[in-house]
């Protein structure tokens, strides 16, 4: 099974955030919170939503909180593709 | 050839007081910035007491009636969730009302998504050919049955009626009502829900009214509203041929201004493509649809030829959509 890198999955959930919310791409990093970001809990569902179109495998809100950093949940998405990965 | 459905008149009723989100905020835990962010509400409608959904529901269907240009209607359907009476429905009275007595008439309970299922019902009846003018009215007062002390769901929902008449006709006009999808999933049943004053929880006699009022699931509604009204609203555009960019118009059931938002992110359309009427209405439930429709076709954001998606989700779970080119038609308030 070949890992997905958390490096790529961030840069497109980073590309996410700012697309979908406006976030000055160069404002997040690896440790920030979404809480710092100033997402919500309705902004959270949203990015879920966002992030299981985007990435096509299933996100529940329940996955992350606003306490959560970029890379935690990078790391969380990069777990499932690699888990569905059918090639590696 | 068979009779397609066509969108002929639409009319709208408001009651007249407006509540503030400052007015709220002077009896609950609550302030006009969170609510804004939160819901893109600033004010919305209330009944006075007295005032019942079938009083707003006979204004609307008068509106839409004089919109029209006829009386003339073979079937009423009223979609709504808070009838004037748990038995009989509320349709019988107002088609009554209108000098409609004898026309089958009748209520359809799909909570936010019943205007949807309601124009269903009517495209199927004149396609069929059982019947030609069909009156759909969408209308709640969810003033009636939410808290007075619960901010999230005070804050949200507004007071209204719309209506419109869909008669028989051709495909290629302007007001053609196209594809259609309706869906629902009941293991949501709690999501969205007044628990008390039914069948399998009767309202006890006395004091007592623990789940009498309506309750939301803020965020689980929040992520299936989503998912089901983008969904909906896509399989219905690819029914009826058109491209992302053929779409003029999304109007959806005015939930929450972000939920709205984030079904256009999904679908691919711009924020200045939805039709909103939710800042100043609020939630109006069943009547959100034809409100923001009427809305957006005074202030020229639907026009004659435009290609307009519906689409809806409610409790039960309930959603739907439907495709329709927009008619030459006048909004008639009243």
């Amino acid at each position: 099974m070949t890992a997905i890198p958390v490096q790529s999955v961030r840069e497109q959930m980073i590309a996410l955030l700012s697309a979908r919310f406006g976030l000055e791409e160069e404002s997040v990093a690896p440790e920030t919170t979404f809480s710092s970001m100033e997402l919500d809990s309705l902004a959270l569902v949203e990015f879920s939503i966002a992030l299981q179109e985007d990435f096509g495998v299933p996100v529940g809100e329940e996955e992350f909180t606003a306490e959560n950093t970029v890379d935690e949940v990078a790391e969380l998405m990069a777990g499932k593709l690699t888990a569905q990965d059918p090639v590696g | 050839m068979q009779p397609a459905p066509v969108l002929c008149g639409i009319g709208t009723s408001l009651p007249d007081r407006v509540v503030t989100n400052d007015d709220l905020a002077a009896r609950l835990d609550t302030s006009d910035e969170w609510i804004r962010t939160r819901t893109g509400i600033r004010e919305r409608r209330t009944v006075d007491p007295g005032t019942a959904t079938g009083d707003l529901a006979h204004a609307a269907a008068q509106g839409a009636l004089k919109s029209a240009g006829s009386a003339a209607v073979d079937l009423v359907i009223l979609a709504t969730t808070t009838p004037d009476h748990p038995c009989p429905a509320t349709a019988p009275h107002v088609a009554q009302r209108l000098g409609l007595t004898g026309v089958p008439a009748w209520d359809l309970a799909a909570v936010c998504s019943g205007f949807v299922y309601a124009l269903a019902c009517a495209s199927s009846f004149v396609r069929s050919g059982s019947a030609a003018r069909v009156l759909v009215i969408g209308a709640d007062t969810y003033s009636t049955i939410t808290d007075p002390d619960d901010r999230s769901t005070r804050a949200i929902f507004g007071d209204g009626a719309g209506a419109v008449v869909v008669r028989a006709g051709t495909a290629d006009e302007d007001g053609a009502i196209g594809p259609v999808t309706l869906g629902s999933d009941g293991s949501l049943k709690d999501a969205i829900l007044v628990d008390a004053g039914g069948s399998r929880r009767p309202l006890p006699d006395g004091l007592a009214q623990d789940g009498r009022y309506f309750t939301m699931q803020g965020k689980t509604v929040f992520r299936h509203a989503v998912e089901r009204m983008s969904q909906s609203a896509e399989k219905v555009r690819t029914e009826a041929g058109w491209s992302t960019g053929d779409v003029d118009c999304l109007v959806a059931h005015q939930a929450n201004a972000r939920i709205i938002d984030a079904v256009a992110a999904q679908m691919g359309l711009a924020p200045e493509q939805c039709a909103l009427s939710i800042e100043r209405l609020g939630n109006t439930a069943a009547a959100s649809i034809p409100l923001a429709m009427a809305e957006a076709a005074r202030s020229g954001q639907l026009r004659a030829g435009s290609r307009v998606l519906l689409t809806a989700f409610g409790g039960g779970a309930t959603w739907g959509a439907a495709a329709l080119t927009w008619p030459d038609v006048t909004p008639v308030s009243i």
